[in-house]
């Protein structure tokens, strides 16, 4: 499929979630471009040669970033903003598959399935960890003096 | 000590409890009842929670120590609208307490909010149709996948009230809508099955889940994080049971 496509694809999925999950009309559009921005940071990275992993990696780190900037510029919860954004990589597809073989006694899908359902999953959350990570290290003082109780 | 803690305390909790509810994340919650807390005079807080139980325990100093702890409906559905609302609430206590009365206030208002039905779908026939065509489908399967994306949402609430665990309501939900897409398999119709199914499924599938539990394991919140890892798995397998059920019974022609 035209990657041109793809993306379209991609950023109509994460519209429709953000509807389900009742976004803000003023949010719609760029979280939807989050989409969209996480689709084509995946091709490119797969393109490019990245893995799997790699390549969600990216798409995550991407994602994050987005999300963080979004948030600060709308002054709204960065979960809006990632979640929608991460909705074309979410490995939906690959964990039914994973357990579609796992149900049907197929091992040799058990085993592609689940270990690229693994990749994913590991990528993306690795992705916002590291940007979550570096975000809270630059932010200003470290926010948990130490507690003292009478 | 300005306002009573025995006020103050359930008043959180009600806090927390509408958060993780909107689909907040355990550690956003832990974060904002310290910020609360301390709002009120708090010395010392000490506040945890998993994705179904919320305890804090709060030094008000001359107020004395308090402890209060929430046990919280493990099906936690996703509202932006409300999670936003939340937060700007938390916001504005931490700059400027506000009285019980008018914090309650403002948890009611917010608890009042609805996704319009049209916006629900609308969101579950364009995310169905959208993701049939993602995973190869042409405008044929996009279109039946956003027609059976509203009826896995009728299913859905149908059926979510209804149901004691989340396995078996995936279980019902799948065989439904998979007997309905398998049906058109009987028509003449040049449809590729799987592909309006694949769309159907990411509406359902706990793949939002699974990338967040990992993620809370990854930042050390680890009992939320192994239990929604669980719970997706084998969300994933009783889904994966009743797709492969009503595909079964068509296939051995005992529909």
């Amino acid at each position: 499929m035209s990657y041109v496509l793809q993306l379209l694809y991609a950023t109509l999925g994460s519209l429709g979630f953000a509807l389900l999950f009742n976004m803000p009309t003023r949010h719609l559009l760029p979280a939807s471009l989050g989409g969209l921005l996480t689709w084509g940071t995946y091709l490119l990275s797969a393109h490019l040669g990245a893995g799997l992993f790699l390549a969600n990696f990216f798409a995550a780190v991407i994602g994050q970033l987005w999300a963080e900037i979004m948030a600060r510029t709308m002054k709204t919860p960065a979960t809006l903003y990632y979640i929608t954004a991460f909705i074309p990589l979410i490995p939906g597809s690959s964990l039914y598959h994973t357990m579609e073989s796992a149900v049907g006694g197929n091992w040799t899908g058990l085993r592609s399935y689940g270990v690229q359902t693994l990749l994913v999953t590991l990528g993306i959350a690795a992705g916002i960890t590291l940007i979550g990570g570096i975000l809270y290290f630059i932010r200003k003082k470290p926010r948990h003096e130490p507690k003292t109780s009478r | 000590m300005q306002y009573d803690p025995k006020e103050l305390m359930p008043l959180f909790m009600d806090y927390g409890e509408a958060l993780l509810a909107s689909g907040g994340e355990v550690r956003r919650l832990e974060d904002t009842m310290d910020y609360l807390a301390e709002a009120y005079g708090g010395i010392r807080v000490d506040a945890f929670a998993i994705s179904s139980l919320i305890l804090l325990t709060v030094d008000f100093g001359e107020g004395g120590v308090h402890s209060i702890s929430r046990c919280v409906p493990r099906w936690n559905g996703t509202d932006f609208e409300k999670l936003e609302l939340l937060n700007r609430l938390s916001r504005t206590v931490s700059r400027a307490p506000l009285s019980p009365q008018e914090f309650r206030a403002e948890l009611d208002r917010i608890s009042q909010v609805h996704t319009h039905p049209v916006k629900k779908i609308l969101g579950s026939g364009l995310a169905a149709g959208a993701f049939a065509m993602f995973f190869g489908g042409g405008i044929l399967e996009g279109l039946l996948a956003f027609f059976f994306g509203l009826v896995a949402l009728v299913l859905q609430f149908y059926f979510a009230p209804r149901m004691r665990s989340r396995v078996s309501f995936l279980f019902v939900v799948s065989l439904l809508s998979g007997l309905g897409i398998y049906a058109l398999g009987l028509t003449p119709l040049p449809v590729q099955c799987d592909m309006v199914v694949i769309g159907v499924i990411m509406l359902l599938v706990p793949g939002i889940a699974i990338t967040t539990a990992v993620r809370d394991l990854f930042i050390g919140d680890t009992v939320t994080g192994s239990s929604r890892l669980m719970e997706s798995i084998i969300g994933a397998a009783a889904m994966a049971a009743g797709y492969m059920l009503s595909m079964i019974l068509f296939a051995g022609g005992v529909l």
